[in-house]
């Protein structure tokens, strides 16, 4: 293959942030060119197996510090073509409109400098053409009927227990939205994406395409519109003249080569995003590259029930319920799920939770079968005290790896302990024994604010940086709030927002 | 656990019958197949001492025969690689570095103390160093559980999906389940 010498549009990662902008662009007939720096996975290569997945995360080693130190690699960091979206669960439910206007309903957060009906637009856009599959009717937020193209995938055991226990206590519950397929679909420039299998993996990477990871979606579509992808490419650095980028270097396969861009693209996740421009030198003049690090509040409650689960089976997330979305004396709120778990993570996150060992270990692993899980995903507010850096410690690239400080704040703390006793509350009521809670964080956001002050964010409403004139960051460290939603679908929405933007740019003769 | 001997030899052929069926995706059986194949060797990262005191930690961890289930060696290859799971505790030093401190805490005799002095010994490892514990148990017990021998002993099956699964209800037994699971002469 020819290596491309010009590209009117780089996209650095090709997840959420970076997939739907480039798929925009080549079909608006721009010379787009990604670079991811994992490699391919697609769908006939994947194993049933976790550890022959390590492949799709991110495994450089991150450094995490604070009181609550954030698990990162298969917790929440992906890697290859499609991005974070190889392993997220396919759980896409929308943000709501006061998500965006924290600050204004709590005096706590930060406000979004953009409508929610801008987000709206882009919303009923990503969901048909993912393929989302979800109930006739949401019963929470605007605009809840006949959103989804197709009808939900089946509840697995989790979701049957949660739906009876949340009966139990008076909490509505309805089948979850989750962007994989309950009947085939065709797709432009992949093809006929068939229905799921349930084979409950999804976290591990779809073998089949049913999950709409952007490979198989808005990256395949950018391709057949003429945008090239270059896996295996790692970016080392920037060239600059004044207040512009000229373009890009990258590694591969032990070579280094430059590509001139007339726009960058920055689409590395809340992690990577922030440490290249801290490593680079880059739009940071209000120093805040890197602060209002956020991640989801995600205690889990897990709990072993007489009847047979077998957990592996099915979508993990089929259940959902957001009657806590508000909750008294609470700054936001958060969204209850069902979850199935495969048997290396639980077995670990067992350990790990529990402390347990020994013979207790394997005791309690005989009753995997038996086990199901509810999980929360709520709002976290950004602290001074939550924060990326670079360390002192050298990673293979001879680059500083990143030091990730995270420790909740009293809200935090509050939501979790509401939401654990709710949860044992609601596992009770549904017939566990020995129900146990795993503390965790999830998904990394913020680090790069979006903001119409270029004094207190790094860049403006559309993701263009302010300090510099053709660089834009579209992934999730621009959110200036975490949303009680899980954020895939919300940076696919500013993914397309920007993409917009920048074909408005590009009829102006601006680009 | 009548069948926990001959499960846990990686030819046996009731295991062998499963894995090499069409219940296995091609790249799944691949990944089981070549970890049941992977022998023990000597250890590169460790010395030969720390080794072995790494694996007595390791069994009374997440109990196992070394024999059968390499997991210290398998520890001792990643380190040599110098494989990360993409985080660690900034607390702690790197990950080899780290497992060795928690081995020189353990008392001179652990190794030819009796069940419960080790008990005692990595009790109270696990308060004074609880985030190298963490990390340590929590790495044995990924390579004991992505074990399809140790998965089929919990009568889990889920790799056996080359043909997805239609029961995922409460209480339902996948038809394809139970054909693995018979394969596998673990008929429940």
């Amino acid at each position: 293959m020819s290596l491309p010498t010009h590209a009117e549009v780089v996209v650095i990662g090709t997840g959420a942030g970076g997939a739907p902008l480039l798929a925009r662009l080549a079909q608006a007939g721009v010379k787009v060119v990604a670079l991811e720096a994992g490699v391919r996975h697609p769908p006939k290569g994947i194993a049933t197996d976790e550890v022959a997945q390590a492949g799709i995360f991110w495994m450089d080693e991150r450094l995490s510090a604070g009181e609550d130190p954030i698990a990162f690699g298969r917790n929440n960091s992906g890697k290859g073509v499609g991005g974070s979206t190889l392993h997220y669960t396919a759980y896409t439910p929308r943000a709501h409109p006061d998500d965006l206007r924290l600050f204004s309903e709590f005096g706590q957060g930060a406000d979004w400098p953009l409508e929610f009906s801008e987000l709206e637009k882009q919303y009923r856009q990503i969901e048909p053409f993912l393929g989302i599959s979800g109930p006739a009717e949401y019963p929470w937020g605007p605009d809840g009927k006949d959103r989804y193209r197709h009808p939900p995938l089946p509840l697995n055991g989790a979701a049957e227990l949660m739906a009876r226990g949340c009966e139990s206590l008076g909490i509505r519950t309805s089948a979850a939205p989750n962007a994989a397929l309950s009947r085939p679909q065709q797709q432009e420039g992949y093809g006929e994406r068939p229905a799921c299998t349930n084979r409950g993996f999804c976290q591990a990477g779809c073998s089949t395409g049913a999950k709409a990871s952007l490979d198989v979606t808005y990256l395949a579509l950018a391709e057949h519109h003429g945008a090239q992808i270059l896996d295996d490419s790692y970016v080392t650095g920037f060239r600059r003249q004044g207040d512009r980028l000229t373009g890009v270097e990258y590694l591969r396969g032990g070579e280094t080569y430059f590509l001139a861009a007339d726009v960058v693209v920055l689409s590395a996740g809340a992690v990577e995003t922030p440490r290249m421009l801290l490593m680079h030198g880059l739009a940071n003049s209000s120093g805040q590259v890197g602060r209002n690090f956020m991640a989801h509040t995600g205690v889990q409650v897990w709990g072993q029930f007489p009847e047979m689960t077998r957990p592996n089976k099915g979508i993990p997330g089929s259940l959902i319920s957001e009657d806590t979305h508000r909750v008294e004396g609470l700054v936001g709120g958060y969204l209850l799920q069902s979850i199935g778990v495969m048997p290396v993570t639980y077995a670990t996150q067992f350990t790990r939770g529990t402390g347990t060992w020994g013979q207790a270990l394997h005791d309690h692993m005989q009753g995997y079968n038996h086990v199901a899980g509810i999980n929360i995903l709520g709002d976290c507010l950004p602290y001074d005290h939550n924060y990326l850096e670079l360390s002192d410690e050298l990673d293979a690239h001879g680059f500083p790896k990143p030091r990730i400080h995270f420790t909740f704040g009293e809200n935090e703390k509050r939501i979790n302990a509401h939401a654990e006793a709710l949860m044992r509350r609601i596992w009770e009521a549904a017939g566990a024994q020995d129900i146990w809670a795993f503390p965790r964080a999830a998904h990394t956001i913020g680090t790069a604010r979006m903001g119409t002050d270029p004094a207190s964010s790094v860049v403006d409403p559309y993701g263009k940086a302010h300090d510099l004139d053709n660089l834009y960051i579209s992934d999730n460290s621009t959110f200036p709030s975490a949303l009680s939603a899980n954020p895939a679908l919300t940076i696919m929405a500013l993914s397309l927002r920007t993409a917009e933007h920048l074909l408005e740019g590009v009829r102006k003769g601006a680009l | 656990m009548s069948d926990q001997t001959s499960s846990s030899d990686p030819f046996s052929p009731a295991l062998d019958r499963l894995l090499s069926s069409s219940q296995l995706t091609g790249p799944t059986r691949q990944a089981l197949q070549s970890r049941l194949h992977q022998r023990p060797t000597a250890p590169q990262y460790f010395s030969v001492a720390e080794f072995a005191l790494l694996e007595q930690v390791g069994v009374g961890l997440v109990p196992h025969d070394p024999k059968a289930f390499p997991l210290a060696a398998r520890i001792d290859a990643r380190l040599q690689r110098g494989d990360s799971d993409g985080w660690r505790y900034d607390r702690l030093p790197p990950d080899g570095q780290a497992y060795r401190q928690l081995l020189a805490s353990l008392p001179a005799d652990f190794q030819t103390t009796d069940d419960a002095g080790r008990h005692a010994a990595l009790t109270q490892a696990q308060h004074d160093h609880p985030q190298i514990f963490e990390e340590l148990l929590a790495e044995l017990t990924e390579g004991f559980y992505s074990d399809p021998r140790n998965q089929l002993n919990i009568g889990y099956v889920g790799f056996a999906d080359a043909q997805g699964w239609t029961a995922t209800g409460l209480d339902q037994l996948d038809p394809h389940e139970l054909e693995a699971l018979t394969l596998a002469g673990k008929r429940p």
